[in-house]
């Protein structure tokens, strides 16, 4: 009888205690969390695979900086879009499923949208104040920073004139995936980009967190204004923001510290980096950095810009023995293997040096270029460069521009710019003994959406 | 299976003389006490009864007249307190078979008047099975007049005022009918299974109740044991195959189908497969824990009034699994059954494949194409022996004949070979059972040892499975109370001893001309770079397939124990009403332990990865320690049943009877998982070096510049499962002509994230069935046995991977700064629903005379209702595919069973049964709009098209090729070879769509053939109306995986496109450098490799032969019988051309096996 009192037992306490809510209430995963703590949407923004990894790979890829060894290659590469971006053909993708150029930034943002939503559920006390404000900042951070990364790729370069009627981003604001959002026009999505790193300047810890460089900073708002405003033409306020920038956090690297033999000279929290980003989490074997990426070679006449003395030259490139094709080393994205293209202070030192010379600054430009490159060359070996006129000026800081900057997906936001600007760069690829070339103000600086996008949402593709 | 077992209905309440009965066994103490004063014969009768355990029969009206009387007796014979209680009664009596008999003195006087009227007589009897055992519903008929009767439930009848040597008709559904003359002697007969195997099964079992299949209106499928027994098997479900109509296995499964599918399917992509109860409750455990031996019979419950009392988790239909148990007042049977499988190798010539010369030539075509230049610059990434060859040629290391003569020795060894030779053999499986069943007048028992051993085809991988299984039930307070407690306990272990080999290449060789081991490539080093790398400093980096086949290098063990325990309480309140308690406890666990032994190649391989060697001192340092690699995995559950549940079951006159069960019911599971990898393993010491190990430490390659972690694997992780169900279930029958049932039921669960009022689902179903045959106006004779059913009613169905609020899931490790991450696993939901399905069934159960045909017809329709679905939707929400309450199904079919006795004979018999099925599913609602025309022919089933099946097969339209070889498609109407505009074109009208890659119409003829003490049956299983994709030559695969098992098993390389021309007689595409994987997509996914599935296939033959007992009587046992069973004959015939089995388009065939068996009782 000692079962059945015991069953009894049970099924009475299990019936009539009115624990049945609490019964049902159980998770059923112990992995499974629904966020409600500070804590929680900490580890949702702290998903660096998404959040510090949107900038699209095809920006480096139709890049000026490479070639492919041979045809060969060119052929077997494993994605359409590899070999269709070198060629800037009309159809990059050729098929091609989820393609992370475009998908891992708005997934960036659905992440910010949900820890912003979930944010306004929590009360702000005095303890904690400071976590929750930086937590909202980060979230708006990094919808501004996978917004920028995706107008840069998918839109045309900002100009006053056309702004209000070119395309831009579809705008998305709250994580509910039922609704689908129109184009912007471009307009709209920088004034989106400005709003939301306006909101995350007041609220984000002022200091670079020196452990953590995923983590963004009031610093990293302002040289993420200071690069956005430089790449807008706008380089008034360009120069304010990298003042910002380097008022806050000026530090440098002198290179003779590193070791140029090693095939990972940084390590993913470097002094200069102010903010960790990369390029998308991808397949493509084109922008990997490290020797075993042998389908292609930096050009020639980029890696000839390099004077001996430059320690960058032995720091940013390797050369494969076998072939002798050139390929570039690890950079400040540490041991990963996708290259860094996030903030950091050789940008702002750049920026700034640009601006100055853009308003007849001269010495001082060249003052703060030298601040930069006394950093890059071998102790002793360095002369301070000295600039005989605004434009030699400007000349000196673009091409360190480009030296100092490689790999680092900035070269294709330049030739936007610059060309825009009349500076009339045309590149020029040969492959197979076919020459393709891509003039200036070419539709196809301005890469296409992907196919799943258009037709899951009906938005307009870009004309190219 | 047919309806013809009314006989065990045991509603007839016309009986004229009151039947008492009870049966009891000579084991029952027959010392009889009772001490009464003033108290009526009858009374004085009951009380001998229930002591006794005897049946009585009399005929109250020959009791008018008795007297009172007083009684006293202490410790007497039943047959003393008998006489005692009759003294000075009018009265006499006879026992016979436990049954007494009390008749009038005055009736056993002979009549001395001449009558006017012919003498009649009442006739009292027993009729019983071929058992011995009461028979209920039998129909006693006196022939040529409308008289009759039924026999009560213990099968006892009685006719009053019979002409006397009248002759009585003696019929029951599926027994032979007998006549008997009627006499005042009580008639003992016993009646002879007109079919042997229909005889067996009369109640079926909804995990709730057991219910006598003629009370029921809802769709039931039993599968007795001699079924069951057919086939030999050691996982139970197997043995439904084939024989079960409206269940299909799927073979050549797409998208989420499951293993087995009752009446095709009703979800997307939540659970699909049906609800396995066993006994009482759900089966948490492996499937294949269960012993088949064990189990007595198998009930398939399949529309909502089956189904429905399993509420929302019946959606798939349920399979209820009911083991042995014993019975009251037998002397103890022991069973032995044995019995030992033999299974052909897998055959490694099924699949099509290169010739090793075709293979060898691509390779020489991409080695000069350039191909292996970065590979062969790395100077460490693998080269196949032939590209080496090539590359001395290249190197002018060897001259062109040389380079003739290795290539050609190369290509004259077949891997396949060595395959064959050393990493398969003949599977081996044997199957031992001993049982040992009975019971006394107050409890049952079934108690049984099992034990399996299983040696497979793959020379490395045994297992074997011991199962303890005990039941038993105590009677209590004059059987008031039963108390029921089983256990079940299977410990099995899953050897893997040595690793298993994939060749990279057709030609590889792995054993010299001693046989002695040779080093592959691995499919990362070259193998000159292994054999030099480190210079020695390393640990031996070459992998030998030979030896690694080795035990000590790699083991790996899995220990699954299961208990289940039994409990439960039965409480007769009052003779109508029963209070029942039942509890499970089931717990198990499955411990998995892999060692890769430091001589493994594995672990030397991920040693020497990331060995570096200081260039001044030569040091090695090795960041992953030396000592062997071993992972640990444990995963265990318990879960806890509890059930109340009140049986209410009465009769009102003869017309009325109701039935109702009503309870309640609680589920709480839970399971857990951890799980560690221990590095530099010591197995004496049993320590382990992970704490030397950093995680969140970049090492570099030893043989390139590319970095790695180490992966720290460990944690652990569980999951919860929850349900309260309340249900009531219940019939009522109105003179056994009509009956109506109902059922509700209302499950809530954990759902995460969904508030307390949504985590519930109420459900119902209601049905109606008619026995025509019991009309007074039916009286067509060839057909005494029609029934009507009709059922309506909702199953349900849950996805736990969804959830209505914004949910995470933990990432293991965190990120790279080794912070915490959460990840996005469900965007919020916030309209999700439980899913459901609307069930409707008709059915027609019907018998001829003598039940030489009999069978049922039935038809079904299942309409999913907010099933959740699998979507694509624009990236630019975050996501790119979403989950939630997207769709809508609706399926239908028909199910028919026929059985037909075609001859019989005294000692021969022929029959024959036949299942056909027909099924058709539809999506009628998806709410997301599809994508490409890619999308739906690569998976339709991700976001199935409106208004066709989910398992439709799509395809392009190939026109052909053009003179260039070039595959050609449609767009926009015209002919193309814009492949990727084909691709990503939207306009599905431009696909052609052929079927479904399930069978429309399946089903299976099984005939047996029994003479003597022979027995002989075979199965023929057909599937018609489907379709399935034809793998052929893909041009980017041969290419770009070069390498690997799917660049050289290919079909169609030699009929391919090679010069003008083949394109009028060919439609594979010339091969072109490189592959473009969007140009063969055009021709994989093409309408000309979709091909008929139709098949007709010879699933099984039995053989039985049960040794004659009377020549071998000095042999201890009451039985034996051999038996002989062999499987997966092969196909007899089938639609499409190739050669190719369509159910295995893929992969190699179930091979054949055959058993050799024995059965034995004692």
């Amino acid at each position: 009888m000692k079962i059945l009192q015991s069953i009894t037992l049970l099924f009475f306490i299990t019936t009539f205690c009115n624990c049945k809510k609490d019964f049902l209430e159980a998770k059923p995963d112990t992995s499974m969390v629904s966020p409600t703590t500070l804590a929680d949407y900490q580890a949702m923004i702290e998903n660096v695979d998404c959040l510090n990894r949107t900038t699209p790979g095809l920006l480096q890829m139709a890049s000026d900086d490479y070639s492919f060894i041979n045809y060969t290659f060119w052929q077997g590469t494993f994605f359409s879009a590899e070999r269709n971006s070198y060629i800037w053909a009309k159809d990059l993708y050729e098929g091609q499923k989820g393609v992370k150029d475009w998908n891992v930034g708005y997934s960036s943002i659905f992440i910010c949208n949900n820890v912003l939503e979930g944010l306004d559920q929590i009360a702000i006390t005095d303890l904690n104040r400071k976590q929750y404000n930086n937590l909202r900042g980060w979230a708006f951070f990094m919808r501004s920073y996978a917004l920028y990364d995706l107008v840069r790729s998918f839109s045309p370069v900002y100009d006053s004139q056309t702004a209000s009627t070119d395309l831009g981003m579809p705008i998305r604001l709250k994580p509910g995936i039922d609704k689908i959002e129109h184009r912007s026009t471009l307009q709209e999505t920088y004034d989106q980009i400005f709003s939301d790193l306006a909101a995350s300047s007041v609220l984000l810890l002022p200091v670079v967190d020196a452990d953590y460089k995923e983590r963004p900073s009031k610093v990293a708002a302002m040289a993420l204004y200071a690069r956005i405003y430089l790449s807008m033409g706008k380089y008034d306020q360009a120069e304010q923001f990298a003042d910002s920038t380097l008022n806050l956090y000026p530090a440098l690297m002198d290179y003779n510290n590193a070791d140029t033999l090693q095939s990972i000279p940084f390590t993913m929290n470097t002094t200069e980096t102010i903010l960790y980003f990369t390029v998308v989490p991808n397949y493509y074997n084109i922008i990997n950095t490290a020797d075993y990426n042998d389908a292609v070679t930096i050009n020639p006449s980029l890696y000839n810009l390099y004077d001996t003395n430059d320690l960058r030259k032995s720091i940013y490139f390797g050369m494969n023995m076998q072939t002798g094709s050139l390929y570039v080393k690890h950079g400040y994205a540490g041991a990963y293997p996708n290259p860094f293209t996030g903030l950091a202070t050789d940008e702002i030192y750049l920026i700034k040096a640009e601006c100055l010379a853009r308003r007849n600054q001269t010495a001082n430009a060249m003052t703060v270029l030298n601040a930069l490159l006394i950093n890059r060359y071998k102790t002793g070996k360095f002369i301070p460069l000295q600039a005989i006129s605004q434009q030699d000026a400007l000349n000196k800081v673009l091409l360190e521009r480009r030296k100092e900057l490689v790999w680092r997906s900035l070269r294709w936001s330049d030739l936007k710019r610059l060309n825009k600007e009349g500076a009339n760069i045309t590149l020029q690829r040969i492959l197979n003994g076919v020459t393709y070339t891509l003039p200036p103000h070419d539709p196809k600086y301005v890469f296409p959406i992907p196919d799943e996008e258009i037709a899951l949402s009906g938005i307009p593709q870009n004309i190219r | 299976m047919n309806d013809n077992k009314r006989c065990i209905v045991s509603l007839n309440t016309t009986i004229l003389l009151l039947a008492l009965l009870f049966f009891g066994t000579a084991s029952f103490a027959q010392q009889i006490t009772i001490n009464e004063h003033n108290i009526s014969l009858e009374k004085a009768l009951k009380r001998v009864r229930s002591q006794s355990g005897y049946g009585f029969v009399f005929d109250r009206n020959d009791f008018k007249g008795t007297h009172m009387i007083d009684i006293d007796l202490k410790n007497v014979s039943v047959e003393e307190a008998i006489r005692s209680v009759l003294i000075e009664q009018p009265l006499t009596y006879s026992i016979k078979n436990k049954v007494v008999i009390v008749k009038s003195k005055s009736r056993n006087t002979p009549l001395r008047t001449v009558m006017v009227k012919p003498v009649t007589v009442n006739v009292v009897g027993l009729i019983t099975d071929e058992s011995g055992k009461g028979l209920s519903g039998v129909t006693i008929t006196v022939k040529n007049t409308l008289e009759s009767t039924e026999t009560s439930e213990t099968g006892i009848f009685a006719i009053k005022n019979v002409e006397d040597k009248a002759t009585l008709v003696v019929t029951c559904l599926g027994y032979e009918p007998k006549k008997v003359i009627a006499t005042k002697k009580p008639v003992n007969l016993k009646m002879v299974s007109a079919i042997k195997t229909l005889s067996e099964v009369h109640i079926i079992s909804t995990g709730y109740q057991f219910i006598p299949k003629e009370r029921a209106t809802g769709s039931f499928v039993l599968i007795d044991s001699a079924l069951l027994n057919r086939k030999v098997s050691t996982n139970i479900l197997e043995r439904l195959d084939g024989v079960t109509p409206g269940l299909l296995f799927n073979k050549n499964a797409m998208g989420n189908t499951p293993e087995i599918s009752i009446r095709d399917r009703s979800t997307i992509s939540a659970n699909a497969n049906p609800l396995i109860v066993l006994d009482n409750f759900p089966y948490d455990g492996d499937i294949s824990n269960i012993n088949p031996q064990d189990v007595k019979s198998i009930t398939i419950l399949k529309d909502a009034a089956a189904a429905s009392i399993w509420g929302a988790r019946a959606g798939n239909g349920v399979i209820v699994i009911t083991t042995k148990t014993g019975s009251y007042n037998q002397k103890p049977l022991i069973n032995f059954n044995s019995n030992v499988t033999f299974g052909s190798k897998p055959n490694q010539y099924y699949l099509p494949q290169l010739t090793n010369r075709e293979y060898i030539d691509i390779e020489q075509f991409l080695f000069n194409k350039g191909r292996y230049n970065s590979k062969i610059s790395s100077g460490y990434m693998f080269l196949s022996p032939a590209v080496e060859t090539m590359l001395q040629r290249r190197n002018n290391v060897i001259t062109d004949a040389r380079e003739a003569a290795m290539l050609d020795s190369i290509a004259g060894h077949d891997n396949r070979a060595d395959l064959n030779t050393y990493f398969y053999r003949e599977s081996l499986n044997q199957q031992y059972q001993l049982n040992a069943n009975g019971g006394g007048r107050y409890n049952k028992y079934y108690i049984s040892l099992g034990y399996d051993n299983d040696l497979a085809s793959n020379v490395t991988n045994s297992s074997s499975r011991f199962t303890v299984n005990a039941n038993n039930t105590l009677s209590l307070l004059k059987d008031k109370v039963q108390f029921l407690t089983g256990i079940m306990f299977t410990s099995s272990n899953n050897n893997v001893k040595g690793s298993g080999y994939q060749p990279l290449y057709p030609y590889e060789n792995v054993a010299g001309a001693n046989g002695q081991a040779l080093a592959v490539t691995d499919g990362t080093l070259r193998l000159i770079y292994a054999d030099t790398a480190g210079a020695g400093k390393l640990l031996d980096w070459h992998k030998r397939p030979l030896d690694e086949l080795n035990e000590s290098y790699y083991h790996s063990i899995s220990r699954l124990t299961d208990y289940k325990l039994n409990l439960g309480v039965n409480y007769k309140v009052i003779p109508n009403l029963t209070l029942s308690l039942n509890y499970t406890y089931d717990k198990g666990f499955n411990e998995t332990s892999e060692d890769n032994s430091q001589e493994s190649y594995y672990t030397r391989n991920m040693i020497n990865s990331l060995s570096q060697i200081d260039p001044v001192s030569g040091a090695v340092k090795r960041p992953l320690p030396l000592g062997d690699i071993i992972s640990n995995n444990n995963n265990s559950f318990y879960s806890h049943y509890v059930r109340a549940q009140t049986n209410y079951e009465n009769r009102i006159s003869n017309k009325h009877a109701i039935n109702v069960i009503a309870g309640y019911e609680i589920k709480a599971y839970q399971s857990s998982q951890n799980y560690a990898t221990l590095y530099g393993y010591n197995p004496a010491t049993a320590m382990n070096l992970n704490s030397t190990i950093n995680p969140l430490q970049d090492y570099t390659y030893y043989y390139n510049s590319g970095t790695t972690r180490i992966p720290v694997s460990m944690g652990n992780a569980g999951t919860i499962d929850r349900y309260i169900s309340y249900y009531t279930n219940g019939s009522y029958t109105y003179d056994q002509k009509y009956i109506i049932t109902a059922s509700a039921r209302k499950d809530e669960s954990n759902i995460f994230g969904v508030k307390s009022n949504q985590k519930g689902v109420p459900l119902w179903s209601t049905g109606f069935s008619w026995n025509i045959d019991k009309e007074d106006f039916y009286n067509f004779s060839p057909l005494p046995y029609l029934k009507l059913r009709a059922t309506f009613g909702y199953n349900g169905n849950v996805d736990k991977t969804t959830a209505a609020y914004l949910t995470t899931q933990i990432y293991n490790g965190g990120n790279i700064w080794g912070q915490p991450v959460l990840l996005i696993s469900n965007p919020p939901n916030p309209s999700l629903r439980w899913e459901k399905v609307r069930n409707t069934n008709f059915a027609i159960d019907f018998g001829t005379k003598n039940n030489r045909l009999t069978g049922s017809l039935e038809y079904w329709t299942k309409s999913g209702i907010d099933l959740i679905g699998l979507s694509p939707i624009a990236p630019q929400t975050g996501i790119s595919i979403f989950k939630g309450n997207s769709a809508n199904t609706l399926s239908k079919g028909i199910d028919f069973t026929l059985t037909s006795v075609n001859i019989i004979l005294p000692q021969f018999r022929w029959m024959s049964t036949f299942l056909f099925n027909y099924n058709t599913d539809k999506i009628t609602r998806y709410k997301v709009k599809q994508g490409s025309n890619g999308d739906i022919v690569h998976a339709n089933y991700v976001s199935p098209l409106e208004g066709y099946s989910y398992y439709s097969i799509f395809s392009y339209k190939y026109l052909g090729l053009d003179h260039n070889g070039n595959p050609q498609g449609l767009l926009n109407g015209q002919v193309s070879e814009d492949y990727s505009g084909i691709s990503n074109s939207t306009n599905a009208s431009e696909l052609a769509y052929s079927g479904t890659s399930t069978p429309k119409y399946f089903g299976s003829v099984r005939n047996s053939f029994t003479y003597k003490c022979w027995e002989l049956s075979f199965n023929i299983i057909y599937k018609l109306g489907y379709f399935f994709r034809r793998p052929s030559l893909s041009n980017y695969t041969l290419y770009q995986g070069n390498g690997t098992t799917a660049s050289y098993q290919q079909a169609d390389f030699d009929v391919r496109w090679q010069k003008p021309g083949d394109e009028l007689i060919t439609n594979v595409p010339s091969l072109i450098y490189p592959g473009k994987q969007i140009r063969d997509f055009l021709y994989t996914y093409s309408d000309i490799l979709v091909e008929k599935g139709d098949h007709l296939r010879l699933q099984d033959i039995q053989l039985n032969y049960q040794l004659n007992k009377n020549k071998f009587k000095r042999l201890p046992f009451s039985s034996i019988s051999l038996y002989l069973y062999a499987a997966n004959l092969g196909i007899i015939w089938k639609a499409a051309a190739k050669k190719i089995d369509p159910d295995y388009p893929t992969s190699a065939p179930a091979p054949r096996t055959i058993s050799l068996g024995l059965k034995a009782n004692f």
